[in-house]
């Protein structure tokens, strides 16, 4: 699971910030060097940097940084770094006499607690950190200066906020409603509307009102309900059920509670596409070949599974994704994804192609374990999970697909094991007589 | 037989499920025996070095279970077989009923050259159970039916007659490989191995 909310994967359609909020309240992205001018490095104890400080040291360095911006040109980079600078002290200085006032408070080193649970979140306190990009509070919508302030971090959704907004949180943690949950919204878009929603909103309940200039009114495309902005950032995220149903991948704009499920859900195989949408395998290719592929590595499977060589190597370990190999149907939401840009169908290519050269090559166990053709007696070892093998559905012996056409597809070891049967029967009923 | 080349005898060992056949190859092997069952898993072999008449030859002997569920596993590995140890329970009557089978099976998909004259040894395992339900005599009987199939009485627990078995087996195999690269170089020496083989099963057999 991604730890930085911020840095999400390119491969991972979800974009989240919120942007546009009525408060105004927008991201600030640090592009300027945030490295200590040349100039300033003698003044660097004097100012703090980057190291533990008292209450006085802190006022001390502020009065510094104003001596200092007054001696330096308007424009310089040295006055422009020691502005930003003394934002940063004040922030720090604020959340130093916070944190003194409040026994609670992480910067607080007497009880300063470090891991709270609220909401079914398990929330860790952060490092501070000079980042080039600051998070947002999922629960004011505002920058958390990550420098300067205590904020936490939920280590099962991702969930961040300020330490000053964790009493009042309102979302629960993803991962629990996830796992409560088990399935995705399967319906497309299931809007009640908003009277039936009794204009509020359907996360913090505050009041939707229509008669404004601007909307701040926002519906989440994954189950159709409406939300506030400080509840819905018209982030953007693939919807399960346009998957499943239309094959459309198209991100759509949800709520940050939706956003955090589909996020912890993304790589859980959830969806039983056989089941819910059969036709899809016929009319997409990429699902066909994948679909071709699972099947071959089921039959990899039992093969690795009874080798003492692959056990030790962690053979089948070695694949990230293991639902895809042990069952058939069930997909991930990414699976899909990755389906759909081809990334999915060469990665299990990759799969078979390592484990085929276990078995065929260089385990003489499993090589041992396959299969002759009893019909043409080739020496050419054959495994029931290659193309061009037939497997006889009743004693499982293994033939060549072709050698099985010329048979008219009758088994010559099970009419083998009848006769034999028969035959005993005859001879228990010879000493009868 | 001068030739100081490595030898690898192959040797696999069939029977229905619990005769014993794991624990023959530990008691032979590793000199270990458990009352614990463990069903054996897919198949594997251990390797053991033997010296028979001045030379060493490395047996490598594989295990297999029989159980339903890993059918989809062939038996590949029955090719290049230069032995065929049977195994049967002296107290489960069943177990000897099915060595008709076993043989068969074995010979279809191992397919050797000469299928009458490929070398089997019978182990009746067990022998320090009671009561008995299959006599010494009745599996000499099926033993001699099958081209004088050499036949041992063995226990697996008590150790009893399972170093003289698999030193037959291995006498078997050398024998058996011996006499294909004989014939690939049209060396007519079969006559002289094949006496020997033969007297190997005879004399060794179980003293009751
Ligand atoms: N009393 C006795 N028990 C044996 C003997 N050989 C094997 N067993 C037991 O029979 C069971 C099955 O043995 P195992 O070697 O696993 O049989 P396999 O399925 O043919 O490999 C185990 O509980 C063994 O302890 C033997 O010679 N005497
Ligand atoms: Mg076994
Ligand atoms: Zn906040
Ligand atoms: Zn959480
Ligand atoms: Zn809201
Ligand atoms: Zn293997
Ligand atoms: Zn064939
Ligand atoms: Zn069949």
């Amino acid at each position: 699971m991604s730890n930085n909310k911020n840095k999400d994967d390119n491969n991972r359609p979800i974009t989240s910030s919120p942007a546009s909020t009525v408060s105004g309240k927008t991201s600030v992205s640090e592009d300027v060097d945030q490295s200590l001018p040349n100039n300033l490095v003698c003044e660097e104890l004097q100012l703090a940097i980057n190291k533990e400080a008292s209450e006085n040291d802190l006022t001390q360095a502020i009065n510094r940084c104003k001596e200092l911006i007054l001696e330096n040109f308007e424009c310089s980079i040295e006055r422009k770094w020691l502005v930003r600078h003394l934002i940063e002290l004040r922030l720090r200085k604020q959340e130093h006499r916070e944190a003194m006032a409040d026994p609670q408070h992480p910067g607080n080193k007497s009880s300063g607690v470090s891991n709270r649970t609220i909401k079914g979140h398990h929330l860790k306190l952060q490092p501070l950190l000079k980042t080039a990009t600051h998070p947002y509070c999922d629960h004011c919508t505002g920058t958390i200066w990550s420098v300067v302030q205590a904020w936490y971090m939920c280590d099962d959704c991702g969930y961040c906020c300020h330490y000053k907004c964790m009493s009042s949180i309102v979302r629960e943690c993803a991962h629990v409603v996830a796992c409560e949950r088990g399935q995705y919204e399967l319906r497309i878009c299931p809007e009640i509307g908003m009277a039936e929603q009794k204009y509020l909103c359907a996360e913090c309940g505050t009041q939707l009102v229509l008669n404004k200039e601007w909307s701040d009114i926002r519906r989440c495309d994954y189950n159709g309900l409406y939300y506030c902005s400080a509840c819905h950032w018209n982030s953007s995220a693939i919807i399960p059920a346009r998957v499943i149903h239309n094959w459309d991948l198209d991100p759509r704009s949800v709520s940050q509670s939706s956003l955090q499920i589909l996020k912890v859900t993304a790589d859980r195989p959830l969806i039983n596409l056989e089941k819910l949408n059969p036709q899809l395998f016929t009319r997409i290719q990429e699902l066909n070949l994948v679909k071709r592929l699972r099947k071959e590595l089921q039959g990899i499977r039992k093969y690795l599974l009874v080798c003492r060589r692959a056990n030790e190597e962690h053979l089948i370990w070695k694949c990230d994704r293991p639902h895809l190999i042990e069952n058939l149907d069930m997909y991930s939401l990414q699976d899909l994804v990755d389906t759909h840009s081809g990334d999915l169908p060469s990665k299990l290519h990759n799969f078979v192609d390592i484990y085929t050269k276990h078995i065929k090559v260089d385990c003489e166990v499993c090589k041992g374990r396959g299969h002759i053709c009893e019909v043409c007696k080739n020496e050419e070892v054959l495994f029931p999970f290659v193309i061009s093998a037939f497997v006889c559905q009743n004693c499982k012996a293994v033939f060549h697909k072709s050698c099985m056409e010329r048979k008219n597809n009758e088994c010559p070891r099970c009419l083998r094991i009848r006769k034999r049967f028969e035959s005993e029967l005859e001879s228990i009923n010879d000493e009868d007589k | 037989m001068a030739s100081n080349k490595k030898v690898l005898l192959k040797v696999i060992i069939l029977g229905d499920s619990s005769v014993g056949k794991t624990s023959l190859m530990n008691q032979y092997v590793n000199r270990k025996f458990s009352n614990q069952y463990k069903a054996t898993i897919g198949a594997d072999f251990l390797t053991k070095e033997v010296t028979i008449d001045d030379r060493t030859v490395t047996m490598q002997i594989w295990d297999t279970a029989g159980q339903e569920r890993f059918q989809s596993l062939g038996v590949a590995f029955y090719r290049g077989a230069d032995c065929c140890v049977l195994v049967f329970d002296v107290t489960a009557p069943n177990t000897f009923k099915s060595l008709d089978s076993w043989r068969d099976e074995f010979l279809i998909q191992a397919a050797p050259r000469e299928p009458d004259n490929f070398p089997f040894v019978l182990l009746g395992n067990k022998v320090d159970l009671e009561p008995r339900a299959i006599s010494a005599k009745r599996a000499q009987q099926w033993c001699q039916a099958k081209n004088n199939m050499p036949y041992f009485e063995t226990s697996a627990k008590e150790g009893l007659n399972v170093e003289q078995a698999f030193l037959a087996i291995a006498k078997n195999a050398l024998a058996q490989q011996n006499q294909s690269v004989d014939l690939y170089n049209e060396f007519p020496d079969q006559i002289k191995l094949t006496n020997t083989q033969k007297s190997n099963g005879g004399g060794d057999s179980c003293a009751c």
